[in-house]
């Protein structure tokens, strides 16, 4: 399993609105995953001064993340791999 | 709980709603998808309790197993489903419910246009203005408006028992000390008659034990039955 962020711009975004994706790409994820695809939203955060969003996921591929972005109707500017790093592992 | 107000059945729900469209081999997600995922979610022996209203889900029409999906179908939401997520979550806010529950989505997938609610709306002589007042009805748990900490099935008072020297107790605990209905203590936290905290980062919410027995008035002798002013 690998990690991703997806990289959004959403200006004028409401936090119902933020929400509503929320909901969506935890049940389009559920939904993969009954198909045998094991991709997961882990978190969000969003940088309201830039109106901005990143959202992180594990999967097997870059591929199947941009799927669950397109299938939750959420759209993005990219999506990367990302390498995790915590106080805890240095 | 009514699965109405059973925040886990909304992924379930949706989960029927993606395998109904891929089972008919279509690439979006429609609002009739999701209606119909909601009302099985909710149903009990085939059966939507919505209020006074009985929703009969054989009557309408609708199966409870599906054809094995076509390969290679991978269906997205509709942008109108899409919205429909939108608008349950403003619901949900207006009914100041702490997440979206299963109600919400009822509340706002229950409109003209949508071809199970119409069919439902004409079996039952309802209109989207009845739908709702039949959902209003349904009394929303205090659980359900809690953000955190809100207890899980299962979990009774009875197998409360705070240690004697914790200076923290969780709201369950402070109901057992108090001999109170834990809704009663949430009610007392959400109004601010009785001071709560939340863990840094945590969902659980601390009551300071002292706070608890604050609550507590001292009546004293001259304020018993007997000294009651007479009429």
């Amino acid at each position: 399993m690998a990690t991703f962020v997806a990289i959004r711009n959403l200006p004028g975004i409401t936090p119902d609105a933020l929400m509503g994706a929320g909901a969506r790409v935890k049940s389009c994820a559920a939904g993969m995953q009954g198909e045998g695809t094991d991709v997961r939203w882990i978190r969000s955060f969003f940088l309201p001064e830039k109106s901005q969003t990143h959202c992180y996921f594990e999967g097997p591929d870059m591929a199947s993340v941009k799927e669950l972005n397109e299938r939750a109707q959420i759209p993005f500017v990219e999506i990367v791999e990302v390498a995790e790093m915590t106080p805890a592992s240095i | 709980m009514s699965n109405l107000f059973n925040p886990d059945r909304v992924i379930l729900a949706t989960t029927h709603a993606i395998e109904r469209a891929r089972a008919q081999g279509r690439n979006e997600v429609e609002p009739d998808d999701l209606l119909i995922g909601f009302l099985l979610a909710v149903s009990r022996f085939g059966v939507a309790q919505i209020g006074s209203v009985s929703v009969d889900l054989v009557a309408l029409g609708l199966r409870f197993d599906l054809d094995e999906p076509e390969p290679g179908v991978k269906p997205r939401y509709s942008l109108r489903a899409a919205g429909a997520f939108d608008r349950a979550v403003r619901v949900a806010r207006g009914d100041g419910a702490g997440r979206v529950l299963p109600i919400h989505f009822l509340a706002v997938l229950g409109e003209p246009g949508v071809p199970t609610f119409d069919r439902l709306a004409a079996n039952h002589g309802l209109d989207y203005a009845s739908w709702r007042a039949a959902l209003a009805s349904c009394t929303l748990p205090d659980e359900a408006t809690m953000p955190a900490d809100a207890p899980t099935e299962g979990e009774h008072a009875a197998t409360v028992r705070p240690p004697e020297d914790s200076a923290l107790l969780s709201p369950e605990e402070a109901a057992k000390v108090l001999g109170m209905h834990i809704q009663t203590v949430r009610g007392y936290i959400r109004s601010g008659k009785l001071p709560a905290f939340r863990i840094a980062g945590e969902r659980a919410i601390r009551i300071r034990r002292h706070d608890v027995f604050a609550l507590l008035e001292d009546r004293g002798p001259a304020d018993g039955v007997a000294t009651r002013p007479r009429n």
